[in-house]
C-alpha cells in the first residue's frame, strides 16, 4: 500500500469514478495535441512569428499589452478556441461531478474521517479562533464552489477523485500533460542547497503535499506549516497523521507567522505566490526573511514569469486569471521576483526551471550570514 | 456561486454550445461503456445472463420508469449543459439529496 492509499476516504460509485476519469483523458489529450496544433498555428502566423522573435525586447511595453497582441494571434486558430473551451469545461466539471459523487458517499466519507488513526505520526494542529480573512482571500479558487472552506467533504473529493483521476494526468494551468505533480514537489524540495536542514517552514501549506515532499528529501528535518483555511488545515493534519508524516500545523497569515526571529533554517513556498496579491507576496517574503536564521535558505516555486516562456504559453497562463478562478495569476507572473528578494536583503538569488516549458519554476536565495 | 463563462471561447456562441454538448455526450458515452463493460464481465463471470438475454429483454414497470427518468436527465445535461448558468455548492449537494429523498 502506498502512503497516499492510506488517505483515500471513499471509493466513488461507477458514475463518479468514470465521469472523472473521462475528464482526465479529455484534458490530457487536448492539452497535449490540440494545444500543440494551436501553438503551431501561432508560430506559422507571420505576426505570431514576429512576436516570438521580439518577446523580451519590448521592455517599455507592459506585459498586459504584449500578451493582448499575442492573444489576438492565438485566437485566430480554431484549435486554440476549442482547447480553451475544453479547459474551462474540465475545470468546471471536476467539481460539478466530483462534489455530487462525494455526496453520494457521504456516510462512507464521514466514517473514514471519524475513524481512529492506527499509528498517529505525532504532529499537531493549532487553529486560531480569532483568525481574520483578508478581503482578497474571498475567492472561489480554481472554480471550486464555496472556496477552500465551503464543502465539508472537499478533502474526500480531492483525494479520492479529482487528484488521482484528473489532476494526476497534468495538462492544466502551468502543469504540462504527463507531468508527475507529486514528483514535481520533490524536485522543488531538492532545490534547498544544503545536505540537511534542522527546521523548515511553509506558509500557505494547504494539503501539506509540499511538506511531505520536504520530509522525503530531508527525513530528519522538523517541518512547520501554516495556512489561513481551517478546512485545509484540518484535512492536512488528518492526512499527515494517517500517512505517517509528523508535521506541526498552525493557522496563520503568511505575513504574520508569530514565529521567533531567526528560528528556521529554510522556508519554502509552493504554488502560493499566485494565490496572493503582489503586496501580500512582498510582506510574506519579508516575514520569511525575519524568521530565517542567518545563512538560512528560501525556495519558491510557482508558474514561470511571462518573460521566461514562449508567447503562446504566456497567453495560456494569462487565460487562467479570468477563466479558472486565479485572480492574481497575471499580476504575479509580470513581476521581477528575484529583484524583490534582493531588495528585501536575500543574497545569492537565482531563478531557473526544473521542468519542461518553464514549470516548475524555482527562485531561491539565502539570508546573509 | 461560480459564474458561467463570460464569452464564447471559439469565437461564436453556437460553436461553443456544440462543443459543450459534444463533451457531455463523450462523457456520458464513456460512463456507459465503462459500466456495460464491467457489467458484461461480471455477468459472464457469474454465468447469470448472456448477451442474447440482454438483447431480448423489454423494460416494464419500475425499470421502464427508471430508464425514462435517466433518459430525461441525460437530455437535460447534454442539451441544457451548453447554456449552463453557473453552479453553486448548495446546488450540487442538493441535487444528490433530492434524488436520495425521492
Amino acid at each position: 500500500m502506498t502512503p497516499f492509499a492510506k488517505n483515500k476516504p471513499v471509493t466513488l460509485d461507477q458514475r463518479g469514478r468514470s465521469g472523472l476519469e473521462i475528464l482526465g483523458s479529455m484534458q490530457k489529450f487536448t492539452s497535449a495535441h490540440v494545444r500543440g496544433k494551436a501553438k503551431a498555428a501561432f508560430e506559422a502566423d507571420p505576426e505570431g512569428a514576429a512576436i516570438v522573435r521580439g518577446w523580451n525586447d519590448r521592455h517599455n511595453e507592459p506585459w498586459a499589452e504584449r500578451i493582448a497582441k499575442a492573444r489576438d494571434v492565438a485566437e485566430r486558430s480554431a484549435a486554440y478556441g476549442a482547447e480553451r473551451l475544453l479547459q474551462r469545461y474540465v475545470a468546471e466539471e471536476v467539481y460539478v461531478r466530483g462534489i455530487p459523487a462525494t455526496e453520494r458517499r457521504r456516510k462512507e466519507a464521514e466514517a473514514f474521517m471519524q475513524s481512529p488513526i492506527e499509528k498517529p505520526a505525532g504532529g499537531t494542529l493549532e487553529l486560531d479562533p480569532n483568525v481574520k480573512y483578508p478581503d482578497w482571500y474571498e475567492v472561489e479558487w480554481h472554480l471550486m464552489p464555496g472556496g477552500w472552506d465551503g464543502y465539508d467533504l472537499i478533502g474526500a473529493t480531492m483525494s479520492s477523485g479529482i487528484a488521482p483521476l484528473v489532476f494526476r494526468h497534468g495538462g492544466y494551468a502551468a502543469v504540462e500533460s504527463g507531468d508527475d505533480i507529486l514528483q514535481q514537489r520533490i524536485d522543488v524540495a531538492k532545490q534547498f542547497p544544503k545536505k540537511s536542514y534542522g527546521r523548515i517552514y511553509e506558509p500557505g501549506c494547504g494539503g501539506v503535499g509540499t511538506l511531505m515532499a520536504v520530509k522525503k528529501v530531508f527525513p530528519e528535518c522538523e517541518v512547520v506549516g501554516s495556512d489561513l483555511s481551517t478546512r485545509l488545515l484540518k484535512n492536512a493534519h488528518a492526512a499527515a497523521e494517517r500517512m505517517g508524516f509528523k508535521i506541526t500545523l498552525k493557522q496563520r497569515d503568511a505575513r504574520d507567522t508569530r514565529e521567533p526571529d531567526a528560528s528556521f533554517d529554510g522556508v519554502i513556498m509552493y504554488a502560493l505566490q499566485h494565490e496572493m496579491p503582489v503586496d501580500v507576496n512582498v510582506d510574506s517574503f519579508k516575514e520569511a526573511f525575519r524568521i530565517l536564521k542567518p545563512g538560512g535558505d528560501i525556495v519558491l516555486s510557482d508558474p514561470p514569469p511571462f518573460s521566461a516562456v514562449h508567447p503562446f504559453q504566456a497567453v495560456v497562463l494569462d487565460w487562467d486569471t479570468d477563466n479558472r478562478g486565479e485572480p492574481f495569476f497575471s499580476e504575479i507572473l509580470s513581476q521581477d521576483w528575484p529583484q524583490t528578494l534582493r531588495d528585501i536583503g536575500f543574497v545569492n538569488v537565482e531563478a531557473y526551471t526544473v521542468g519542461k516549458q518553464g514549470y516548475p519554476w524555482v527562485i531561491r536565495g539565502s539570508k546573509p550570514l | 456561486m461560480v459564474d458561467a463563462p463570460k464569452r464564447p471561447y471559439t469565437g461564436d456562441e453556437l460553436t461553443d454550445s456544440l462543443l459543450r454538448m459534444n463533451a457531455e455526450l463523450l462523457s456520458e458515452l464513456w460512463i456507459l461503456r465503462d459500466r456495460v463493460t464491467i457489467l458484461e464481465h461480471m455477468l459472464e463471470e457469474k454465468g447469470v445472463v448472456n448477451r442474447q438475454a440482454l438483447n431480448d429483454h423489454v423494460p416494464t414497470g419500475a425499470l421502464a420508469e427508471e430508464l425514462t427518468n435517466a433518459r430525461d436527465d441525460l437530455v437535460r445535461k447534454v442539451i441544457g449543459g451548453a447554456w449552463t448558468q453557473g453552479f453553486s455548492l448548495e446546488g450540487l449537494v442538493n441535487s444528490v439529496r433530492e434524488k436520495q429523498k425521492a
